[in-house]
């Protein structure tokens, strides 16, 4: 009896360490993620205590970079003060002085894992030997496409730990390196992942109260493979499956524990029980001092960030510059990604008349791809929610005859190529060929690969292919489908906020990035769309806004679309800030579209021109420009082909006239929002618990890959080793998988290019409707109460307000 | 022109591409913008002149420039030899010469963009243009001393790439074992040049190559062969001594291009200058054979086990390497430069690219079978019987060559993988496609096998005998390429499938060589790896934090 409830006790620890993962997507679908996605319902401050104390993980930037900023004069020590008084911190100005000049943490032990204590300075650290170990036989088990000699699996195995087992009881590396036989102990093990967990446990006998730490120590040792497994679980669970890919990787990981510990001698068990014991009795209100004298510190900047932002604050509309026709000659819609900020305040400036909205960019439409001769379909929406409709790629049948054929053709190449008979072959019958390739691709007149969706067809040809929304994505009989299609179509007009006054061209631009030689493409493209180009989701929704049925239904909800009203497809790619139109089966007047066409060139110069100098200093013809950011995207030898969202730290979600003019310098999420048009606040529930999610995520995942890229970023660039095909990148030989964003991303060597800021969130809506939601939704009830993310409100009379934690607003001076 | 003057210019020409690459990286590489930009200026600026001036070495060649260019030359003490700066101009250093600044002047290309906004650019490149220049005096070397302090130079300014990033206890730990590979391999050299100066009087490798002729073999020549067998052996990572090699990714790519495409052949390539020498002492040339064929056995096998895309790029050089010196204890010594060109270009190209297999991943994949073992004999019977016949056609003669006859098999055997993968595309149309290319690749195989037989044959003119020991190992090597196709394409899945495990845990850890070695070198040498592990610097440069590495690093 008491053995049960104990066994229970373990795997609520268990359940509770595997939850303060988060999950990493792979190098194909490479989306923003919060690594502290697990801790939101913890203070940020306390998770920073509580990350130090358990793996020296940091939360904060050193105060040598607050020092800076505040010399620099963007951090007021008033500011510093009142923040500090926040956490019941009195300090004089003399006091914040000195603090600011001495650079000392608390002395801190991370808890020490029994690998720790086993260390032996005569033989490679047992940490360092375990990681690869344990990495590499998830590689194996996980690989998707690098290999050509796979994993046999046993035809009885039971899933990731079971493997693990069979594997590591024919791994011969632990007696070569001098640990000891341990064949002869994982005999021993139950094949069951919770047994052999039990089994493990009760050898190590960790001391109650501390269990989950002590997991989550484990976890946090092989965190970016954990990571990893926590994506196997959030895919399974996000389409209604279960997976214990996690659990079974602490299994593996316990076992080892256990299994060292047969090997330890009893005065190192001794060592780390006594270890174990002084960690969790050691004092921590320094430590505690110290992270929120940090938080007083970021909570100043913050504020100094936010002045500059909110002092651009249009107060009436008549004040803005934004266009006041009762019918726009354009209206363009672009995604919320902070890049499209800089694109539409020029687009705004060039073409007078012309409406932008922000939306994200997959335009409401929960999606996934299908593309022709694959059986399986891809996500092409959010990664938070679960796709409800198929998409299929569309192409005339000859072209895709030939696509394949070539394909194949490829396929076989490679097969001569890296084949362990044929290789030796093919280097000395077409090894020179790659002496010209070489010189071409430095040249920049050829890439080593085409971008994924173009493999296979010529520029020509892909203009053939276009992805398409049959009525069989929809259930039902023929009505329903209409039904379906008309409700789905009003969602996303409403979303927009476009009920009325449509223009005669609305585009909608869907983003991506022209890299070359970059296995984190996807993390330049739309986040929204799962990594993916927004291209999918922006021509499906044109084609559902341009049918004429749809149009009809829509009519008789309420929403008259002028019938001659063109809705197109666009692309913005956010590299070379160039864009580009799809055509659509209406077609706007050529003369209108002529004069779009050249806005959008001009407002992409504009653009260039800003982003240019963060690229390349000293740059002002935008011809140079231009042409200096289409090499970028192609040079095979790129690092740093854009910025991307680095920088960001703000989302406003406001009617546009309220920032209309405002040089936000592409650091805000801008989202459009008229509370006046949303009766039921349906519309802003959506975006608060869906579009602020999603910047939160991004903005943290920056954030966490700034301040501790060893542990939430994955390392330098130029040492990046692609894992498992498509799972992720290793940083040089071996280790943890790398998860977050490379140096490159953040860094330009010298200076930090993103400013580790929480988001400051913005949003014109009423307070009380604010707080329903708030309380409704226990995951923006963590991000504002445990001040992840900093909610202001813009109210009518244009007058700030700050949601206090805990609930209450209080007035800020704009 | 006066031949001889035009054997100087060329000579020359030669020697300072290597002269400009070390003169370049003089300056002081000091942390930051500035210092970083000149330098990869300056280093670009030189890689593109060497490569012309090695073209235009090419055409002096051409035009009739021939023999050593002797520069000077220094007496050695006790014996008769001198220890000349001399550059041998034959048909293989100009091939090598304008190879090597090929890809120095494409990875110096690479790095401006790559290594952009690293703080130590500047010594990354001063140490590119250092290592490049050291490796070129390889390249030409005409003497077995002067090649041997080159290499040793080399050896020593790689070292500094490999811990580049010298807060990285495993890039420490790599360079340290390529460190011990590569003295130990040094001694072998200093010890085979020792010897065969002392039994040659000379350390010209044109001088050497007419002594072997003679009926007179010194039991000091002897020694030196198997002196330059271990050296071939341990500069070529050949199993188990490939530990360092394959773990050299902790260093920025383009470093390990220029390994991979370069610094590793230098073994192979003092193995042709000698290879006189060698086929003297056949038994050391029929070892190198031997380890060659079992290091690529093993490690092509491996290769195909590996998880990620570095590794596989690495264990793949090793294989290949085992290959080269397959031909070279086979005797085709022309076709070891045939096989040194092609892997060279290829794997820098690989290695630059390798982080766009993520796109390749992601395109669509048609769908693919597995073909079972009547298909994979088929088709291997197939491309025996077409290589076979081009290699007749070419007049080739393998029936009386054991030796020509496992090079006829090992193409067949390698193009029948075409054949295999085609045996299973849909219509008879993109079958027969299939075996157009194939053949189309013997073809071209073919012809350069001729080619540079053509070319390059004069420089290595003896061949090995046709001795039973030969026909016994060409045997062997048809044998082991029949099995490596077998045991990829339907062998492994015919074994039970616990053998199956066993074998792909073995080799998917390489057999466990490495943790070997590592283990020793721990047990040697405990402090060099006591580094503590850190995040990549993200404190934000200021002008003094900038003053302060560079008092710190500035020697470097």
């Amino acid at each position: 009896m008491k053995e049960e409830i104990m066994q229970k006790q373990w795997e609520e620890a268990v359940q509770q360490a595997c939850a303060r993962i988060a999950p990493v997507w792979p190098l194909d679908s490479f989306v923003a993620v919060n690594p502290y996605w697990g801790f939101v319902e913890q203070d940020f401050a306390e998770t920073a205590v509580y990350l130090h104390r358990l793996s020296g993980e940091k939360l904060f930037l050193d105060r040598s970079w607050f020092r800076q900023q505040w010399e620099a004069g963007k951090m007021r020590i008033e500011d510093v003060q009142a923040a500090a008084a926040d956490f019941a911190q009195t300090l004089s100005s003399s006091e914040v002085h000195r603090y600011l000049r001495r650079e000392e943490t608390p002395p801190t032990q991370p808890l020490a894992l029994l690998s720790n204590v086993l260390h032996r300075p005569d033989a490679p650290a047992l940490e360092d030997f375990l990681l690869d170990q344990i990495g590499q036989f998830l590689a194996a088990y996980y690989d998707r496409g690098q290999a050509a000699w796979t994993r046999p699996g046993a035809a009885d195995e039971q899933g990731l730990f079971d493997a693990w087992r069979q594997y590591a009881l024919r791994n011969r590396s632990a007696s070569v390196i001098g640990i000891g036989d341990i064949r002869r102990i994982l005999l021993q093990v139950p094949r069951e992942s919770a047994a052999a967990r039990q089994w493990a446990l009760e050898i190590l006998q960790i001391p109650d109260g501390l269990l989950s730490d002590y997991l989550l120590a484990l976890l946090k040792s092989i965190g970016g493979w954990a990571s990893w497994c926590r994506y196997q679980v959030w895919q399974a669970e996000l389409q209604g499956k279960s997976r214990s890919d996690l659990p079974e990787l602490l299994s593996i990981r316990l076992v080892w524990e256990a299994m060292l510990h047969a090997f330890a001698s009893p005065e190192k068990r001794k060592q780390w029980r006594n270890g174990l014991c002084r960690w969790q009795h050691g004092e921590i209100q320094p430590l505690q001092r110290e992270m929120d004298l940090r938080e007083a510190c970021l909570r100043a900047l913050e504020k100094n960030f936010r002045q500059g932002i909110a002092r651009q604050f249009h107060r009436r509309r008549e004040d803005s510059p934004v266009s006041s026709a009762t019918r726009p000659r354009l209206q363009a819609a672009f995604c919320i990604d902070v890049r499209s900020e800089v694109f539409r305040r020029h687009l705004e400036s060039v073409m007078e008349d012309a409406q932008t909205i922000g939306f994200a960019g997959f335009f409401g439409v929960p999606l996934q791809y299908q593309r022709a001769g694959e059986c399986h379909a891809r996500g092409h929406l959010p990664v938070l929610l679960p796709a409800q409709m198929t998409a299929q790629e569309s192409l005339p049948g000859n072209l895709q005859k030939k696509r394949l054929g070539r394909l194949r053709r490829r396929a076989e190449w490679k097969q001569f190529k890296t084949a362990a008979a044929s290789c030796f072959s093919f280097v000395e019958s077409s090894g020179v060929a790659y002496g010209f390739r070489m010189l071409s691709e430095s040249l920049g007149w050829q890439q080593p690969s085409q971008a994924p969706d173009q493999a296979g067809l010529s520029a020509d040809e892909m203009r053939q292919v276009h992805p398409v929304l049959a009525d069989a994505a929809f259930t039902g009989n023929a009505e329903a489908k209409a039904e379906a299609k008309t409700e789905l179509a009003e969602k996303i007009l409403r979303g927009l906020g476009l009920t009325q006054s449509f223009a005669e061209l609305v585009l909608l631009f869907g983003h991506g990035s022209t890299t070359t030689n970059n296995a984190h493409r996807a993390g330049l493209d739309c986040g929204a769309c799962a990594g993916q180009t927004g291209e999918v989701s922006a021509r499906v929704t044109v084609d559902l806004l341009n049918d004429a049925a749809v149009r009809s239904g829509l009519r008789q909800r309420g929403i008259a679309i002028p019938s001659d009203t063109v809705f197109l497809a666009g692309m913005h790619d956010t590299t070379l800030d160039q864009t580009q139109l799809y055509p659509s089966s209406l077609a706007p007047a050529p003369e209108l579209l002529q004069e779009v066409r050249e806005a959008l060139q001009r407002a992409g110069d504009l653009t260039r021109l800003e982003r240019i100098t963060k690229l390349v200093p000293g740059v002002s013809d935008s011809q140079q420009a231009e042409r200096l950011l289409t090499w970028r995207g192609k040079d095979w030898s790129q690092v740093r082909p854009e910025w991307a969202l680095a920088g960001n730290a703000a989302f406003i979600a406001a009617p546009r006239w309220r920032t209309a003019g405002a040089n936000l310098a592409g650091r805000a999420f801008l989202h459009d929002y008229d509370a006046k048009k949303d009766a039921d606040f349906a519309v802003l529930t959506l975006i608060m618990t869906a579009p602020l999610v999603v910047a939160s995520w991004i903005n943290l995942q920056y954030y966490g890959s700034t301040v501790d890229n060893l542990r939430q970023g994955s390392g330098n660039k130029v040492l990046h080793n692609v894992v498992g095909g498509l799972v992720g990148v290793l940083e040089g030989n071996g280790g943890d998988l790398r998860v977050g964003l490379a140096v490159q991303s953040l860094l330009d060597g010298y200076e930090l290019r993103h400013e580790p800021l929480r988001l400051s969130v913005f949003i014109e809506a009423p307070q009380a409707a604010m707080d329903q939601i708030i309380a409704a939704h226990a995951v923006l009830t963590n991000l504002v109460d445990k001040r992840w993310i900093i909610l202001f409100q813009i109210n009518e009379d244009s007058t700030l307000h700050e949601r206090l934690p805990g609930g209450g607003w209080q007035t800020r001076a704009m | 022109m006066n031949t001889n003057l035009l054997t100087a210019v060329t000579g020359g020409l030669l020697l300072i591409t290597p002269l400009l690459y070390i003169l370049a990286a003089l300056p002081k590489a000091l942390p930051g913008v500035v210092s970083a930009q000149r330098y990869r200026a300056r280093i670009q600026f030189v890689s593109i002149a060497g490569f012309l001036l090695a073209l235009a070495a090419v055409v002096g060649y051409a035009l009739g420039a021939q023999g050593d260019f002797v520069l000077f030359a220094l007496p050695l003490p006790a014996t008769a030899a001198h220890l000349d700066l001399s550059v041998q101009l034959n048909a293989m250093t100009m091939l090598l010469a304008p190879l090597v600044s090929f890809v120095l002047m494409i990875l110096a290309r690479f790095s401006v963009e790559y290594l952009d906004g690293d703080r130590a650019q500047a010594r990354f490149f001063r140490l590119l243009a250092l290592t490049g220049g050291f490796f070129l005096l390889v390249t030409i070397a005409g003497n077995l001393g002067f090649f041997t302090l080159a290499i040793i130079a080399t050896g020593f300014s790689l070292h500094r790439l490999l811990d580049f990033y010298d807060d990285r206890r495993k890039a420490i730990m790599a360079a340290h074992k390529k460190s011990l590979f590569s003295r130990a391999a040094d001694l072998f050299l200093l010890l085979a040049s020792g010897l065969t100066a002392i039994g040659a009087g000379t350390l010209e490798f044109s001088k050497i190559a007419v002594l072997a002729q003679s009926p007179a073999f010194p039991w000091q020549l002897q020694l030196a062969a198997w002196f330059l067998v271990f050296a071939v052996i341990l500069k070529s990572a050949q199993f188990p001594f490939h530990g360092w090699l394959i773990q050299v990714m902790e260093a920025p790519t383009p470093v390990s291009a220029l390994m991979h495409a370069g610094v590793v052949y230098s073994g192979a390539i003092v193995a042709m200058r000698m290879s006189p020498l060698l086929l003297r002492e056949e038994s050391a040339l029929l070892f190198l054979g031997v380890i060659g064929l079992l290091t690529l056995a093993i490690a092509s096998l491996v290769m195909i086990t590996q998880t990620a895309i570095k590794s596989s790029l690495a264990w793949s050089t090793v294989a290949q390497l085992g290959f080269m010196l397959l031909e070279l204890g086979l005797g085709l010594f022309y076709l070891a430069l045939l096989h040194l060109l092609g892997h060279s270009l290829y794997k820098a190209h690989a290695f630059l690219s390798s982080s766009s297999g993520v796109d390749q991943l992601r395109q669509l994949k048609p769908q693919a079978e597995k073909g079972g073992f009547a298909t994979w004999l088929l088709g291997t019977l197939l491309g025996l019987a077409a290589s076979m016949g081009l290699a007749l056609a070419f007049a080739l003669q393998p029936l009386g060559h054991p030796v020509t006859l496992a090079i006829v098999v090992i193409i067949g055997i390698a193009m029948s993988q075409i054949f295999i993968k085609g045996a299973l595309f849909p219509s008879w149309g993109s079958r027969a496609g299939a075996a157009v290319l194939a053949v189309l690749m013997m073809l071209v195989y073919y012809v350069l096998h001729i080619l540079f037989h053509g070319f390059f044959g004069p420089d290595f003119a003896v061949t090995v005998s046709n001795s039973v020991h030969y026909q016994v190992f060409a045997a062997w090597v048809m044998l082991t390429f029949l099995f490596l196709s077998w045991i990829q394409g339907p062998g492994r899945m015919q074994l039970p499938v616990a053998w199956q495990q066993s074998l792909y845990v073995a080799l998917y850890n390489g057999l466990y060589v490495d943790l070997w070695i590592e283990r020793i070198a721990y047990r040697l040498w405990p402090e060099k790896f006591a580094v503590e592990k850190q995040g990549p610097r993200m404190e934000f440069a200021t002008l003094e934090s900038d003053e302060i590495t560079n008092t710190a690093g500035g020697g470097r």
